[in-house]
């Protein structure tokens, strides 16, 4: 699966089964008596994967800098009601996703969030783990065809269903488990299974003419969400 | 194959199966053609996804700005909320003003002093025009009871005559009684 460098991993302990708070659990409380520096400290922490969930929702840097501010301040506002129920971590990026989503709502219905659909450093020849396909059928130019096929994939994401985006890229890139996503979107366990079944199916299907001549033959028939065109 | 067969993979790829189950998809994916070609083209999904799997960095000094910005905008709140309270405080002293105003202007006082206990005056009063009126027909009586309806028409016969058999006294009188009946 993939690499990210976030250090959140699906090992990670919930503090709260053994009678304990996480961290950052431990720093809203110290916010909530007073502490600003505890604050400061909740920021400095989880700012890099909230960041991280942002632009991959909503695609660029500029947007993804504003509302990781506005995500904060939440937090900040909401600090006096905290209560940790649950992990801290759930709680946070229910927030981010729900800002990014107004966000992405409010962009559809015609407000100005430029879009600037590039992630970073996709440019740099990393090498990616592409397997699939006959490499001898690829342009000679290599680099170009990635950048055209993460523009593919970049697209395929953003044209899931939102649902379905989320549990992917939570699953995908931030290594959250079912029982993690299904607290954040509010929905059971076997509802994050479907969604990212459908979700790879969409992506699949998508994506279908980069992933190489043998590997279209061998598609079965399946349901195909409603809105998931073929790119 | 069965959406529920493709959700067992998709599980199975993400390590949410249980043991048992996760072997029996292990089994199915290695001698199951159909199981095999599924698995296949979510690992290739899989792989093409991951070339987005490189981590995001932020800016180095999104933290510090993150902080600057929530406490700014905490101040500008906090700024806005004593604001409209103080708007809020003015208006409500705006409308007792002019409701003090309006009240002061809108109650005619009565021309003749009235006490407090206006049914004891307004007995008395009455029982002062009783005698005063004792020798005076029906007719003269209702024209000088409603004295300030025919005041309005001065060239009256009638307003003429009750003011000859009506003397300042009583007129005064008559002038606070009706003051006080509308009180």
């Amino acid at each position: 699966m993939g690499s990210s460098g976030s250090n959140f991993s699906k090992s990670r302990n919930n503090a709260n089964e053994k009678g304990e708070y996480d961290e950052d659990a431990r720093l809203m409380l110290a916010f909530q008596s007073g502490q600003q520096e505890a604050f400061k400290e909740i920021v400095r922490r989880n700012q890099q994967r909230v960041y991280s969930i942002i632009f991959r929702l909503v695609g660029n840097h500029t947007d993804s800098e504003d509302l990781v501010q506005e995500v904060f301040l939440r937090v900040f506002r909401t600090a006096k009601t905290y209560r940790p129920m649950a992990r801290f971590s759930t709680w946070l990026y229910r927030i981010a996703t729900n800002v990014a989503l107004n966000a992405i709502r409010a962009r559809r219905k015609g407000r100005t969030i430029s879009l600037e659909m590039t992630m970073s450093n996709s440019d740099d020849d990393v090498s990616h783990p592409w397997q699939v396909g006959d490499k001898h059928d690829r342009p000679p130019e290599s680099h170009i065809y990635q950048k055209e096929l993460i523009d593919r994939i970049n697209k395929a994401l953003e044209a899931l269903p939102e649902n379905q985006r989320i549990s992917f890229i939570l699953s995908k890139y931030e290594h959250l488990s079912y029982r993690e996503i299904a607290d954040i979107l509010g929905c059971s366990t076997m509802a994050v299974k479907s969604l990212l079944t459908r979700a790879r199916c969409n992506l699949r299907d998508a994506l279908k003419r980069y992933l190489g001549p043998d590997f279209v033959k061998h598609l079965p028939n399946h349901r195909r969400d409603k809105g998931v065109k073929e790119l | 194959m069965k959406q529920s067969d493709l959700e067992q993979i998709s599980a199975w790829m993400d390590g949410e199966l249980p043991a048992e189950q996760a072997n029996r998809v292990a089994q199915l994916v290695e001698q199951d053609d159909d199981w095999r070609a599924a698995y296949e083209q979510f690992r290739a999904v899989e792989q093409a996804t991951d070339m987005l799997a490189e981590t995001i960095v932020p800016p180095e000094d999104l933290p510090e700005r993150i902080i600057q910005s929530v406490y700014r905008r905490r101040r500008i709140m906090k700024a806005l909320r004593i604001g409209v309270s103080v708007a809020a405080a003015a208006c409500v002293l705006i409308a007792l003003w002019i409701g003090g105003v309006f009240s002061r202007q809108g109650v005619r006082q009565p021309t003749a002093v009235i006490p407090q206990d206006t049914s004891y005056v307004i007995a008395k009063i009455e029982k002062k025009i009783d005698t005063i009126f004792k020798d005076v027909s029906p007719e003269d009586r209702f024209i000088v009871q409603n004295l300030t309806l025919f005041k309005e028409y001065p060239r009256i016969e009638e307003y003429r005559k009750v003011a000859e058999i009506v003397d300042a006294d009583t007129l005064s009188a008559l002038e606070a009684l009706e003051g006080a009946r509308r009180l």
